[in-house]
């Protein structure tokens, strides 16, 4: 069973235009020490075996990983696979978010099918801009510095911020939203006469609506255990809050069911006359 | 990834073509370890490219964006 205070970050360096990624984790490293132990894998260490290694070792409930991804890869500092469609295994019973391109088409449902709690990632390219010098290369090693390039990556660690903060799930994912959110008002309202900020605005967006979340309500029994989760406990049954389940095992959403019992309603008055 | 009927991809073509020409568009990076300047985004939207999509689909976030705080 998964340590509830033990959290893995990993944070690529190495890899092709890794280093924002890897400085803005380590902002997110600060604060979780504080309230986790936590394990940082970085550079080098940012790699398949040393990754194992430590999730068998130190077996963290919460793992965060930053690097490259396509829809059904994950890589590390050497761009080599971590994980993958096929042998993401490990990741079972733990709470793991992926800021990488696209694993949610998938990955991330792979990875809840082996039995992770909760995933979070992206089905798009994750984007961002960043200010550069004369030669082409990023003007702050630390994104956090960087007038563009902080937008992006303080909205992508707010997940994180807010699960050591002891969020749920879904709120957590939420507050990373609003984070987008804020930001783009900040470029729409404060800086409209930057060059750039329609750009800004644009990817904001793009990545935004790109988060996807994915968890494991439907296999919990135990009450406790759901609503501890972040889930709601319906009929003895634990669902997500997003949308309720059907006895089928279909998700359908409250906001579908609605038009069509209205419809239903009206064709049966129909019928009756 | 959505397709755009041939005038909805037209108007943000144009959209994103005027912002080049104003100097208002910039490189941007992916996590899956790439890198566009402007001038590659234009070249990528005019030869129909996968990447092509993925920047009319941003460009036409960003006009709900705009209109939703117009």
């Amino acid at each position: 069973m998964p340590s509830e205070s033990n959290m893995i970050i990993v944070r690529p360096k190495n890899c092709h235009y890794c280093i924002h990624g890897y400085n803005a984790l380590n902002h997110i490293l600060q604060h979780a020490q504080s309230k986790f132990n936590v394990r940082d894998l970085s550079g080098t260490n940012a790699n398949q075996t040393p990754i194992y290694d430590a999730l068998d070792e130190f077996d963290p409930k919460y793992f965060y990983g930053f690097g490259h991804g396509l829809s059904c890869k994950y890589t590390g500092d050497s761009e080599e696979e971590i994980f993958s469609c096929y042998n993401c295994d490990k990741l079972s019973e733990r709470v793991v978010y992926l800021l990488s391109c696209l694993t949610a088409i998938g990955l991330g449902p792979e990875i809840i099918k082996k039995g992770a709690l909760a995933y979070a990632g992206f089905n798009i390219s994750w984007t961002w801009i960043a200010d550069e010098d004369n030669d082409g290369n990023f003007k702050y090693q630390d994104p956090y510095n960087d007038p563009y390039a902080l937008c992006f990556y303080e909205s992508a660690n707010e997940l994180w911020k807010a699960i050591i903060d002891g969020k749920t799930f879904h709120d957590a994912v939420q507050q990373s939203r609003d984070k987008y959110d804020e930001w783009i008002d900040y470029w729409f309202y404060d800086k409209p006469q930057d060059p750039y900020s329609q750009e800004c605005i644009k990817w904001l967006a793009h990545d935004r609506d790109g988060l996807i979340s994915l968890d494991a309500c439907g296999s919990i029994n135990d009450e406790q255990q759901c609503i501890d989760y972040g889930c709601e406990w319906v009929n003895d049954r634990c669902m997500s809050r997003e949308t309720q389940q059907t006895d089928n095992g279909i998700d359908i959403n409250p906001m579908i069911i609605l038009p069509i019992a209205m419809i239903g309603g009206l064709a049966y008055l129909a019928f009756k006359k | 990834m959505e397709t755009f009927d041939p005038k909805m991809k037209e108007l943000l073509t144009k959209r994103i073509e005027q912002r080049y020409k104003e100097g208002r568009t910039t490189g941007i990076y992916t996590l899956d370890g790439r890198y566009y300047t402007p001038e590659e985004q234009i070249e990528e939207i005019k030869t129909g490219s996968p990447v092509a999509d993925e920047l009319l689909f941003a460009e036409k976030k960003l006009m709900e964006e705009l209109k939703r705080r117009m």
